[in-house]
């Protein structure tokens, strides 16, 4: 129980950060002062200063005005899609069963994240490419998981009462089967957004992600890069950053699972 | 034999798999916003150039004879050429892949001399503060972006010890083995997490099971219980993780790689993909997707030879 | 505690029976003696003796002390051929080798398994339900013990097999005169192979004694309603079924713990002491109105 307080704690601070970052930041995310380069901690920059001058803290709250939308956004179509596609797959076996399933057979006969690499050599650097790339092979997960669910589900006394009684499957699938099988695919859901943030930092720091000199950590991280000899304390900020919002959505994950399965 | 049939019929199921995958590579092109060729010419591109690329890269055909040629000519070993590189795309491969193929090599070792003996401290020790300790550093270890736990290694350990290498492969085998000692050990830490969970979890299974309680009834020493009879049983059933956990391991190679500056695949496809040099993408993503596929039989026909109750299906 | 105050003796060439309904304690006092509590379980005090000096369980395993268990599909590794299974058991004695090849095959012979030199290469998964647990004691038999612990064999057997193995521990026990302990809730399964017997409820020992005494003339309430519930050929009574379920280890009656369950119950059952008292030479019950009891269920079944 501790643990999903402070996951949920953990992740609600990010939030706050992301939506109030421009009350709480000293300095603008972009606002140079080239004078000033590179600069240790000091009161007037608390985590001091990058390569252009600017101020390391209010980029990291800048950041997470990228991060954590992009993280969530294209953890949400996925999970959304895939949770329809296996409650379909699940419920009317057969064909809608073979199709949805074969397809996915076929998804994960990529390397899921070269996949998504290819997608956005195709589609164009950026976030947008990201999120269409990750809803192109993610939804494949959900639906693997929530139509095992349902399977279990189906099988159960109420839904067959329901079904004999002559409910249709579209009163029942929302109504019985879907709060039932929602556990799983939520608890993933929390990895996959830590999954995601990694996976959006390292496409940033590899520049075909989020292009600078947007404030984001993984571009962050990347303009650190040249300078690890002089000031290798830079890259500490949005790493450790990084690491703190994927433990708290890690934990928020961990205590939810261990939550459905008393 | 009931093996050599199942071996080959599973052999048999990745041809149909092969040829979506391979349409699947040939579509990539078509999903470009756009020309293909002016988005990869850039204000280069005149007329003639443009169609010349069209023409290679397929997109001026219908999609499905696009495909029928991408696959021909990839059946014969011809995957296009590099426009940046000016060389085939099979070169540039060959030129890499050992890279690629040393790092991967090297951090699979790593990863398993890592999580090896860490999974089995935790499961003999279950719940207690040290098997509690392993799983939180590997939930902490989930949340550390690869690229930076190398940079960390590059800054706090080469940089200051002087000990390795900070980039590139060096030349002879006593420089490359020097020189992937940190990425090895970066892209281990990525991926050593999800094994010792796994591992962990199948460890108790079988030290709880009763031909464990037999295997100690009969006076085995605990040391023969583990080694003999708890963790070949616990390493079978997590094979398949091994194939499940290869798309993470890739994209950490890609990773490692840019992050290091090690002239392997990942570095060449992060390159092609910011130059947009469609051929090498391809050429590269359709590597990766059959290293999936002969993986996942490899890990199939491995199960059927270590475990002879796999026989029938 | 789950299982308290329980002492067994078990002589050499004899069988004792362990009975009682699942969850009274049987499977935990057997693996309490080599050692083998499942996690979670701790055994908190007790001695263990053989031949009258005692003993730690873990140095017994697999010398003084075999062990047979309840599903042979789940107690053979699935990984390794049954020749070598059988091997392990001889390494507790420092055998390997060509001896200890040739000795698999007398093991294999010894438990009844036909054609053993090619038995022997099988895996577990090809062999059937009786094969395999013919497997398991020649296992258990390979460190030649002297104690033979069987936790419900036959339980997960066909019937027809069952009679099978229980014709080959009783064998075997007069052979290599063996002590055997046999947990089983099947009163007739234990009737067939125990000389005597030990009657378990909620942890506890209630009645022991030579089984032909016991089942004839039962000083316990609930060894008589145990046996009420048999389904014999020449009874024309109508089956009984004990009435309420066995209690929860976390919360077990004060008194005597069978009180809330037994018909037989008076005031001062819900405060009697556990002392398992002798009745006759080799009897024992706990059941401190065990004197008028014969005369009740007399009475009753007339």
């Amino acid at each position: 129980m501790t643990k999903l307080r402070v996951g949920v704690g953990v992740v609600a601070i990010f939030v706050l950060v992301a939506v109030f970052a421009p009350l709480l930041a000293p300095y603008g995310p972009n606002s140079q002062n080239l004078l000033n380069r590179l600069a240790g901690p000091s009161p007037a920059h608390l985590l001091g200063t990058d390569a252009a001058g600017r101020d390391v803290l209010s980029r990291l709250f800048y950041g997470a005005r990228v991060d954590l939308p992009v993280a969530l956004i294209a953890v949400a179509i996925p999970a959304l899609l895939g949770t329809c596609l296996g409650l379909l797959a699940g419920w009317y076996g057969r064909f809608v069963q073979s199709a949805v399933m074969r397809t996915a057979d076929l998804v994960l006969a990529f390397p899921v994240y070269v996949l998504v690499l290819a997608l956005v050599a195709a589609l164009g650097p950026g976030a947008r490419s990201i999120i269409i790339a990750t809803a192109l092979v993610d939804w494949v997960i959900y639906a693997r998981l929530v139509r095992a669910e349902v399977l279990q589900v189906k099988g159960r006394d109420y839904i067959a009462a329901a079904r004999a009684g002559g409910l249709p499957a579209r009163r029942i699938l929302p109504r019985h089967i879907l709060p039932n099988v929602l556990a799983q695919p939520l608890v993933y859901m929390m990895s996959d957004v830590v999954i995601l943030i990694l996976a959006l930092s390292s496409l940033s720091f590899l520049g075909v992600g989020v292009p600078p000199p947007t404030a984001e950590w993984g571009v962050m991280i990347a303009e650190a890069e040249p300078f690890l000899r002089v000031r290798p304390w830079l890259i500490l900020p949005p790493g450790l950053t990084i690491v703190l919002a994927g433990i708290g959505f890690s934990m928020v994950g961990d205590g939810l699972a261990d939550r459905y399965r008393r | 034999m009931h093996r050599f049939g199942f071996l080959v019929r599973r052999a048999l199921q990745i041809v149909p798999l092969l040829a979506v995958v391979l349409f699947v590579v040939a579509a990539l092109v078509r999903v470009v916003p756009g020309d293909p060729a002016r988005a990869l010419l850039g204000l280069g591109a005149t007329p003639a150039r443009a169609a010349r690329l069209d023409q290679e890269l397929g997109v001026d055909k219908p999609l499905l004879s696009g495909y029928v040629d991408y696959a021909s000519h990839a059946i014969q070993g011809n995957l296009g050429n590099s426009v940046k590189a000016q060389e085939p795309v099979t070169t540039l491969i060959g030129e890499r892949v050992g890279v690629t193929a040393w790092l991967l090599f090297f951090a699979l070792l790593f990863a398993l001399l890592l999580a090896l003996p860490l999974a089995i401290l935790s499961a003999r020790r279950r719940d207690r503060p040290l098997d509690h300790g392993i799983r939180g550093v590997s939930v902490l270890a989930l949340s550390i972006p690869t690229f930076w736990l190398g940079l960390m290694l590059v800054s706090y350990v080469a940089l200051p010890t002087g000990w390795f290498p900070v980039a590139g492969f060096g030349e002879g085998l006593a420089q490359h083995l020097h020189s992937i000692v940190l990425p090895a050990l970066a892209l281990a830490l990525a991926i050593a997490p999800i094994q010792i969970r796994a591992l962990r979890v199948a460890l108790i299974r079988a030290l709880n099971s009763d031909f464990v309680a037999a295997a100690r009834a009969m006076g085995l020493n605990e040391r023969r219980v583990l080694l003999r009879h708890a963790l070949p049983n616990a390493m079978v059933s997590s094979l398949t993780l091994l194939a499940a956990q290869l798309g993470a391991l890739l994209f950490g190679e890609v990773v490692v790689e840019s992050a290091f500056a090690l002239p392997g695949l990942g570095q060449a496809m992060v390159q092609a993909v910011s130059e947009r040099d469609y051929a090498v993408v391809q050429g590269i993503t359709l590597l990766a997707a059959l290293l999936v596929i002969l993986v996942n039989l490899a890990v199939d026909v491995l199960y059927a030879l270590l475990d002879p109750r796999v026989q029938v299906r | 505690m789950v299982v308290d105050g329980v002492s067994l003796e078990v002589h050499r060439g004899e069988c004792l029976g362990l009975v009682g309904e699942s969850g009274a304690g049987k499977s935990l006092t057997l693996r309490a003696a080599i050692g083998l509590l499942p996690p979670g379980v701790r055994a908190v005090g007790g001695e263990l003796r053989l031949s009258g000096a005692p003993y730690r369980a873990s140095r017994t395993r697999g010398r003084e002390i075999g062990m047979v268990f309840q599903e042979p599909t789940a107690a053979l590794n699935p990984l390794m051929r049954v020749g070598e299974l059988i091997k392990e058991g001889l390494r507790s004695r420092g055998l390997k080798g060509r001896g200890a090849e040739r000795k698999v095959i007398g093991l294999m012979r010894e438990a009844g398994i036909t054609d053993p030199e090619r038995r022997a290469r099988s895996w577990p998964h090809e062999l059937s339900g009786g094969q395999r647990q013919r497997v398991a004691i020649a296992m258990a038999l390979a460190a030649e013990p002297s104690v033979l612990l069987c936790d419900e064999p036959t339980t997960a057997l066909d019937v027809t097999v069952q009679e099978r193995i229980l014709e080959l521990l009783d064998r075997l026990r007069v052979q290599r005169d063996l002590a055997i302990v046999f947990v089983t809730h099947d009163l007739a399964v234990t009737a067939r192979v125990s000389q005597r017997l030990a009657v378990m409820y909620a942890g506890r020992v209630v009645e022991s004694g030579p089984t032909d005494q016991l089942l004839n003339a039962p000083q316990h309430p609930y060894t008589a309603r145990l046996l009420a519930c048999l389904p014999l050929v020449d009874r024309k009574r109508q089956l009984l079924e004990i009435p309420g379920a066995p209690p929860d280890p976390s919360a077990y009656p004060a008194g005597c713990r069978f009180h809330p369950r037994c018909t037989h119950a008076r005031s001062d059952c819900t405060d009697a002491p556990y002392v398992l008292d002798g009745t006759q030479p080799g009897r024992q019950s706990a059941c401190i109105h065990w004197a008028g009891l014969q005369d009740q269920l007399e009475r009753e079944s007339s």
